[in-house]
């Protein structure tokens, strides 16, 4: 188990250098000169030369990448065009709106999709059971920025229950207030991944003996239910988390622009559309690092409740 | 005469299969004196374990009694509320130990836990599970698991199968129960560790007068059991006699042949086999169900149902050989 | 001999499945919906009502009418025109893409199984790298290399889904290999190509059309959301995430009229993952109790 968590933490470093390499040869890939690229449109000459050296862009590439990574490792990760300020200000600022969201997105994707799979399982076979099922699969297919729309559509727009756009001011009921839309738009979709998981983890569960001898000797169906059967369906749920919440981080992208939140997300939509290149570079380095380390986290998860792996 | 603790009277159960219903048990009639140990004995798919979760109510919701009654100490428990079934009959007087001890125990809950919570609920919720504890060492102690405090605290992947099925026997008489079910219980068992268990169930039984159904396949483990054994085929029961007139005087042809197959220690014949499988529901052949497989079939096995006649007192058979 | 006999195990295995998908309703709702998008891509001149450009400032943000059954657009424009039309981009899109994914994913899967070594640790990295970003955000740098049009976007997502293949077909091709029947026909002197064609191919064909299924879908939602950002599909081409996107202004004034696209691509992931799932079920009987 300990040497599988090392490999696999190794794995993520060559990895991780090769998205940097991607996204240092941006600079390169796009059309123009490197060094206006990333300065904007404002530059002079002058300034341009300045970067260039700064930036060893007059050197080999090879030589030019080993810099950036330095100022990487420094925390230097350049200035935004746009906005004038430090990249790393920038996403520094940004960064908790999509962690808190995508936290909560997950947070109500469990709650309701277990909730939703255990209501199925109890009541298998039933109206309810084909309902709910009919509904899981209805919001698993469902794409994050549809649910986003419909929300605002018909709780917004038509019942006036929460707020379209922002964050919210001031006090945290508020905040609340403004994060109930865009949490539930961007759970919607594993809600019924998850409702569907519990499901069929609960019935396999149900069916399995030690649930008959449970009942033989007298302890009641709500008790084996949600305590004997549950615990042990409830593993491959929490092994998928992981994986979920780096799903939702792209999903938060939509729900970001369509709320107007601000977030990593919308910070990287606005700054390609700005061709803001350090903010570019930046926000998805970022990105890729959380998605990266939730990756690792499913991983781990998975390889904790597999006794097959942990064994290793 | 005592009591009679369990009476199953032309008792038939379906299966809801595809839209189609499939009699799995049919005209079961059954009794089982206050401390008796009856066996259970048939080939497998012969739904002698779909009568036994039939009488714990234990079968999936797609199964449902379409005749008969189950009478527990003279009372009619088919009628009672699934509450109430829970609260008075499972865990208070009737218990179960199932077939395959792998998957009998949670895998996820420490064997504590899971004697702790039958206790408590045995207790109607009126005890803390804190001084229900010692109770739950001693009583892994008296089916003689070594070393119990320390062994409450494991998981059942931490036992061996043997002393899992010790731990279920002791789950199954924490309440004292007046039948146990016992489904196989040393089937997945080694001949060593299988008479170990036997000896503690026999060890129990002495103690606590509990009747036992003991559901098997296997004649020769219940010879030195059971009080009566009934031959089920095929989802009805074929023959019913006290164990020495069974083995002695069998009656049915497929008890005969079930009897045949038997190995013998001294081996003097060769073993023998029953020719054909037990049909499924749904393929039963009309008349004798065993008639197929059985060598004395004559025409009117065909076309009859036989039903369950006493030939002796207290032996019964359903064969028309009887009758010709 | 080992051809023949493989490859009558291949067909008897399609006829199983079409028999078991032929009792499935899943199996007609989803391949109606799939249908009814491909009609409408195809024949959309002969269905639409109306010309999807035509625009007319007088009809702005209507409701809907006889004359528009589902009224028009901040220009006037017929939204029922316009969402069939919007068709033809999305099957492009799922099509182009899925096609891309699976030649790019089985070409690179079977040379990391076939040749091995440096090759294969490169090919698996390659995978890894496209993994390592959220789909969303890679797709969104691509798209800012070569800029914004039908052509690039149909690449970009072939590429980005592309490792799933790869690998799926990387595994396969590794377990094939040790069976015994690719060895035998191996010891007869049949060459690579044939192997691949006839033993390989036809097995891994099944977890393929499964996956192929649900990403053809997802495509068809990446396009969309693509387009609703303003970096996929431009205005004023007919596409359902152009659509979204337009309308998304007006979700306070005409909030009817993002519903139409949001729900036309609603009803084509259905199609395609009810489809895709029926499938699922039919090539493993086993699954058929789970939904």
């Amino acid at each position: 188990m300990f040497i599988y968590l090392i490999k696999r933490f190794l794995w993520v470093i060559p990895t991780i250098l090769t998205v940097l390499l991607i996204l240092f040869s941006l600079s390169y890939l796009l059309p123009g000169d490197p060094a206006d690229i990333i300065l904007g449109p404002r530059a002079t000459p002058e300034m341009a030369e300045e970067l260039e050296s700064r930036l060893g862009l007059d050197k080999p590439w090879y030589q030019s990448y080993l810099l950036y990574l330095q100022n990487i490792i420094r925390g230097d990760f350049g200035t935004s065009i746009f906005r004038d300020r430090s990249v790393l200000g920038v996403i520094a600022e940004v960064l908790p709106y999509t962690v808190i969201l995508t936290l909560t997105g997950m947070g109500l994707a469990v709650f309701n999709g277990i909730s939703i799979g255990l209501l199925a399982a109890n009541y298998n076979n039933s109206y309810l059971e084909k309902f709910l099922t009919l509904f899981s699969f209805i919001t698993a297919s469902t794409p994050t920025y549809i649910a986003g729309v419909l929300l605002i559509v018909i709780f917004s727009v038509n019942l006036n229950l929460i707020p379209s756009i922002g964050i919210g001011e001031g006090g945290i009921l508020s905040r609340l207030h403004h994060l109930i839309g865009p949490a539930l738009a961007l759970s919607v979709g594993w809600t019924g991944y998850i409702a569907r998981l519990t499901r069929s983890s609960m019935l396999e569960t149900l069916d399995q003996e030690f649930i008959q001898t449970e009942k033989s000797f007298g302890i009641p169906r709500s008790y084996i239910l949600y305590k004997y059967a549950l615990k042990k369906a409830i593993k491959p749920i929490i092994a998928v988390v992981g994986l979920g919440i780096g799903r939702l981080l792209g999903g938060a992208v939509f729900v970001e622009v369509i709320f107007n939140r601000p977030g990593l997300g919308k910070l990287i939509v606005n700054s390609v559309n700005e061709r803001d290149l350090p903010m570019v570079r930046g926000g998805v380095l970022a990105a890729a690092l959380l998605f990266v380390i939730a990756n690792l986290i499913a991983d781990i998860s998975y390889a904790y409740f597999d006794p097959r792996i942990k064994q290793k | 005469m005592p009591d009679k603790i369990l009476k199953i009277n032309d008792l038939a159960v379906e299966y809801k299969n595809k839209g189609s219903y499939l009699r799995v048990l049919e005209d079961i009639t059954l009794e089982l004196d206050s401390g008796e140990i009856l066996a259970l004995v048939g080939e497998s798919g012969s739904g002698k374990s779909t009568l036994g979760k039939t009488i714990l109510r234990l079968l999936p919701d797609s199964a449902r009694i379409i005749k008969g009654g189950i009478f527990f100490k003279g009372k009619d428990i088919c009628n009672l509320s699934e509450k109430d079934f829970n609260d008075q009959i499972r865990g208070q007087e009737m218990a179960m130990v199932i077939q395959n001890p792998q998957n009998a125990l949670n895998p996820v809950f420490k064997v504590g836990t899971q004697i702790l919570d039958i206790l408590y609920f045995k207790s109607k919720k009126q005890k803390k599970r804190k001084e229900l504890k010692k109770e739950a060492v001693q009583i892994l102690k008296k089916v003689g698991i070594s070393d119990p405090e320390y062994r409450f605290n494991e998981y059942p992947h931490q036992f061996s199968g043997g002393m899992k099925q010790r731990v279920m026997l002791a789950m199954a008489f924490i309440s004292n129960p007046s039948l146990l079910i016992a489904d196989e219980p040393t089937t997945a068992l080694d001949l060593t560790v299988e008479a170990q268990i036997l000896n503690l169930l026999s060890n129990l039984v002495d103690e606590y007068k509990t009747s036992i159904l003991y559901i098997s396949h296997d004649l020769g483990v219940v010879a030195g059991l059971s009080d009566r054994i009934a031959v089920m085929y095929a989802g009805g029961i074929v023959e019913i006699a006290q164990t020495r007139e069974l083995f002695d005087h069998p009656n049915h042809p497929y008890t005969e042949a079930l009897l045949k197959c038997l190995p013998d220690y001294q081996q003097t014949e060769k073993l023998q086999t029953i020719p054909g499988e037990v049909p499924d529901p749904g393929n039963y052949p009309a008349g004798c169900k065993f008639h197929p497989r059985c060598s004395y079939s004559f025409d009117r096995c065909r076309q009859e149902v036989p039903l369950l006649k006493e030939i002796e007192p207290d032996h019964f058979s359903a064969c028309f050989l009887n009758e010709r | 001999m080992f051809k023949s006999q493989k490859f009558f195990r291949f067909k008897k295995k399609t006829i199983r499945v079409i028999k078991i998908m032929k009792q499935d309703y899943r199996a007609y709702l989803g391949g109606s919906i799939i249908m009814l998008i491909l009609i409408s891509a195809i024949f959309a001149p002969l269905i639409a009502p109306a010309d999807p450009y035509k625009t007319n400032v007088t009809k702005r943000l209507e409701g809907p009418s006889l004359e528009n059954l589902l009224g028009t657009d901040s220009l006037g424009r017929d939204i029922l025109s316009r969402l069939i039309y919007a068709a033809r981009p999305a099957v492009l899109v799922s099509f182009g893409g899925i096609i891309i994914s699976l030649i790019v994913g089985i070409i690179l899967g079977l040379l990391a199984a076939y040749v091995g070594g440096i090759l294969e640790s490169i090919i698996l990295f390659i995978f890894d790298v496209i993994r390592a970003f959220p789909p969303i955000i890679l797709i969104l740098v691509l798209l800012s290399i070569v800029g914004p049009s039908l052509l690039s976007v149909i690449v970009i997502l072939g590429v980005t889904i592309m490792p799933r293949y790869g690998r799926v077909v990387r595994a396969d091709t590794l377990s094939e290999k040790e069976e015994d029947f690719v060895e035998a026909a191996r010891s007869l002197g049949a060459d690579n190509s044939r192997i691949i064609f006839k033993h390989i191919l036809p097995n891994i064909f099944a977890s393929v059309l499964v996956l192929s299924g649900m990403d053809m879908a997802s495509m068809i939602m990446w396009e969309a959301g693509l387009s609703f950002l303003g970096l996929g599909l431009q205005p004023p081409l007919s596409s359902w995430g152009v659509m979204l996107q337009e309308s998304y202004q007006y979700i306070q004034t005409a909030p009817l009229m993002i519903v139409w696209p949001a729900l036309a691509i609603m009803l084509t992931m259905l199609g395609f993952s009810t489809f895709a799932e029926s499938l699922r079920v039919a090539l493993n009987p086993k699954l058929n109790q789970e939904v």
